[in-house]
């Protein structure tokens, strides 16, 4: 070495120090803990194809729903489960779990037999809900073939009515939802369709990094999304194309959320798409009746434009304007997108400074959630990871096959990445999870997890944050005799407690191919003894329920409220 | 004479390094689309070394990691080889190899200070803006010259929401290609990102006003384009919006992009 490449290589080393790295964020005082509940009862280990996977239908992994089957007031477990490429008709099946937690403990106990669900295609995707109005939750199984209606009788088991409800699409459903679309008090049903795939003749490999990977969904054909409208006698009408669902071209759908996005007191969905533009079908009332307009709203593609491929979906008012906030995740290389509501009809791509940008970009993100899971009053979130290409690592594609979950912390205006010590082991295993949903399990007031992995296990994942403020789950109930709509999905609702206010959304869709449980969360100061809801429920009329004991469940009963307008 | 030597080559690389050219052909697939130009003139190093870096430019980056393996074979581990390694993994977008060649090379001789620049467009697009950042800002204390290096620090910024200090790197990186011919691409991309700075401050008439100095640098910004029409749909100028659109729609059918196959 020279004298003078030494000098300069001391000088540059030097120099290297005066760049050192900065960082504007804060430390917040909580995060969320979570703990695997290593005897949980549920014991299946998930199909979705084989591993590795070769074909894009073995890559998405079946999806959970947590809804109360026996009306005990708890939440029970459904699993969507897959089959493989040689036997795509024929899986292990689907399953149903009864939560039989007690003393503190989360217990379910497998009940699939006896409840008569006997469904082994490939099934994608849960809906929970209760469509016909008799208070009892039914399931809809979107699959790679016919999908599924399972009415729940009462009386522990289900009966398949599919044929007598028309809602076998034969599509490959991915995520479905229901909720009150046209206003007349009954849940109708929205599926979102894939592509179309043929097991039996699979296309030619494609590249990505100089890598030949499956194909797929690029250059395979897209499927319309469908509406079903309730027309409450138990059936269903496709009213897809009158409804303006066949207005726009078919893209490859694998998500969606429902609620009001513009304050006009009526629903509206998202869909999210995969590899293609997301569609935002604005309701135009009088009947069902959408036109879509993601691109004229700012949340069809990213701050540059571009589409992405969306996987899981989050709302959340994330900067507290009473306007709802989209969180998508997304592929590797790329990175998850949030896009804040502006005003009641235009959103933004504020990812970056958020915090929610850079941090992704080695992660290919499946369902998402926002929740106040630390107890610090506001909503922190929750991503599955994982890719699908098993061929998949830092060197090969920048981004490993298996991933962990992502915990991003709110800290003010910003996310940041909660590390293994706050949130425990969980968080740092790398996995090939797809499904996420959330819920109290064991009535503690707090929201629970539970992941669903690719051809791998169920875990849960019991919440064991400590706080000194108190969790309160809220449910929705309309047993109007006029009414069919009985736990009001899509719902939004105004919580006041103390001199906190926040603005929360009954779930409806989101998360990915999966249903959370009908439960919203907040948590109060210590010293809160009630709280003001007022609740936009699906129909547009409003209703305030003020100090409302502030006990860890409250159900709020729809016509045992009051008049905003009166006050 | 040796000094002199090293400061004309240093001189001719970092000239390279601000040369423009295209992006590589599949530089539309990936969304972080900030893309650097990676085609700078080839240092004028040794000859073979120049022939791989051709060979790079072509795609024939497997063939390029050979002859670089059988080059440092000959001639011992070589900062310029090294970052050639790192260049054939990032010309594939594989920025986690790409990086760790770049780190090597940053350990080796002979000085070669581009490598510091695209060690912090790999490390950026790893999603590590720590490492990102110190990356750049070694670069551009070696060579403050740089606007690319100016840029991408400000990007690193933005992930922050330092947008103070975004703001002054990307007017940087513009006052630096003002002085530069032929680089009318970068100065586009660094005009729309101050425009970025000032939507997200609520100010979009200035925004626009940025906007269109991108576009009068290159009509050819997409994401430019894009953002024309938001600004000018919230500003209510629904000509200027379809216009946007009409040029819009035109680049994206040109040049369609996706983040999978």
């Amino acid at each position: 070495m020279t004298l003078h490449a030494l000098l300069t290589g001391l000088a540059i080393t030097l120099l290297a120090g005066c760049g050192k790295p900065t960082s504007t964020n804060s430390i917040p005082e909580s995060a969320p803990r979570f703990t695997e509940v290593d005897d949980s009862g549920i014991d299946l280990v998930m199909t979705s194809g084989t591993l590795p996977s070769t074909q894009i239908i073995e890559v998405n992994g079946g999806g959970l729903a947590l809804l109360d089957v026996d009306s005990d007031g708890d939440l029970d477990l459904f699993v969507a489960n897959g089959a493989t490429l040689d036997a795509p008709t024929a899986g292990p099946g689907c399953r149903l779990y009864e939560n039989r937690s007690h003393d503190g403990r989360i217990e379910f106990h497998d009940v699939t037999a006896a409840s008569g669900i006997d469904l082994h295609r490939w099934a994608m995707g849960a809906a929970a809900a209760d469509y016909d109005g008799d208070g009892h939750v039914d399931l809809y199984v979107t699959c790679h073939g016919p999908n599924a209606l399972l009415r729940n009788r009462g009386d522990g088991t289900f009966e398949d009515v599919t044929t007598s409800s028309g809602t076998g699409d034969t599509g490959w459903g991915t995520s479905a939802a229901f909720a009150d679309l046209d206003g007349d008090l009954d849940l109708d049903l929205l599926v979102v369709n894939y592509l179309q795939f043929d097991p039996s003749a699979p296309p030619p490999s494609a590249r990505f990094k100089q890598q030949n990977v499956m194909a797929g969904p690029n250059g395979l054909s897209a499927q319309h999304d469908v509406l079903y409208e309730n027309l409450g006698n138990g059936t269903f009408r496709n009213a897809s194309q009158g409804a303006g669902m066949h207005a726009v071209d078919p893209a490859y759908g694998l998500n969606l959320v429902i609620l009001d996005l513009d304050g006009d007191e009526r629903l509206d969905a998202i869909i999210g798409n995969d590899s293609d533009e997301n569609h935002l079908y604005r309701n135009e009332g009088d009947g069902l009746r959408f036109r879509e307009e993601g691109g004229a709203r700012g949340i069809a593609v990213n701050r540059d434009g571009h589409a992405q491929a969306t996987m899981g979906m989050a709302i959340a008012d994330v900067d507290g304007d009473e306007r709802p906030d989209l969180f998508t995740t997304n592929f590797s290389s790329d990175t998850n997108t949030l896009h804040l509501g502006r005003s009641a009809d235009a959103w933004d791509d504020r990812t970056s400074t958020w915090g929610l940008g850079l941090s992704s970009r080695t992660m290919l993100g499946w369902a998402a959630v926002f929740g106040d899971f630390d107890h610090d009053g506001d909503e922190d979130l929750i991503s599955v990871n994982g890719h699908v290409y098993p061929q998949a690592s830092m060197d090969s594609m920048d981004s490993e096959y298996e991933q962990p979950p992502s915990v991003m912390i709110r800290s003010g205006r910003r996310f940041r990445r909660a590390t293994q010590e706050e949130t425990g082991q969980w968080i740092s295993e790398p996995r090939r999870d797809r499904n996420l949903v959330r819920g109290d399990l064991d009535g503690d007031g707090d929201m629970d997890l539970i992941i669903g992995e690719l051809n791998g296990p169920v875990r849960v994942l019991r919440n064991e944050t400590t706080s000194n403020r108190r969790g309160v789950v809220l449910s929705l109930r309309d047993d109007r005799p006029i009414s069919r709509d009985r736990l009001a999905p899509g719902a939004r609702l105004d919580i006041t407690a103390g001199d906190e206010t926040s603005t929360r959304w009954m779930p409806a869709g989101g998360s990915f191919q999966s249903t959370h449980a009908p439960q919203v969360h907040v948590s109060i100061p210590p010293d809160q003894r009630t709280i003001d809801v007022e609740v936009h429920w699906p129909d547009g009329i409003r209703e305030q329920f003020d100090a409302r004991e502030a006990a860890t469940r409250i159900e709020l009963l729809r016509g045992t409220g009051t008049d905003p307008a009166s006050d | 004479m040796r000094t002199c030597h090293f400061m004309l080559l240093l001189s001719i690389a970092l000239a390279g390094a601000c040369q423009e050219q295209d992006p590589p052909p599949d530089s539309a697939s990936d969304p972080g689309r900030a893309e650097v130009a990676i085609d700078m003139e080839v240092p004028p190093l040794q000859d073979e070394l120049a022939t791989i870096y051709r060979l790079i430019q072509q795609d024939e980056t497997g063939s390029a990691r050979i002859r670089l393996r059988n080059w440092m074979e000959a001639n011992g581990e070589d900062a310029r080889a090294l970052f050639l390694f790192g260049l054939a993994y990032q010309r594939e977008k594989r920025y986690a190899p790409a990086a760790d060649w770049y780190v090597r090379a940053t350990q080796a001789q002979p000085i070669y200070p581009p490598t510091w620049h695209f060690l912090g467009w790999s490390r950026y697009y790893l999603g590590q803006p720590r490492l990102s950042e110190e990356a750049f800002r070694h670069h551009l204390q070696l060579t403050p010259g740089e606007a690319d290096s100016a840029y991408g620090l400000g990007l690193v910024m933005l992930d922050d929401a330092r947008l103070d200090d975004a703001q002054s790197l990307f007017t940087r990186s513009v006052e630096l290609l003002r002085e530069q011919d032929g680089r009318n691409e970068s100065r586009a991309k660094a005009l729309f990102r101050l425009a970025e700075i000032q939507e997200l401050r609520g100010d979009d008439a200035q925004a626009r006003a940025l906007l269109e100095r991108a576009l009068a640098a290159s009509d050819r910004n997409e994401e430019a384009w894009f953002r024309l029409i938001q600004v000018c749909r919230r500003l209510g100028d629904e000509p200027a919006v379809l216009a946007a659109e009409t040029r819009h729609r035109e680049l994206v059918t040109q040049s369609p992009h996706g983040a999978r196959p």
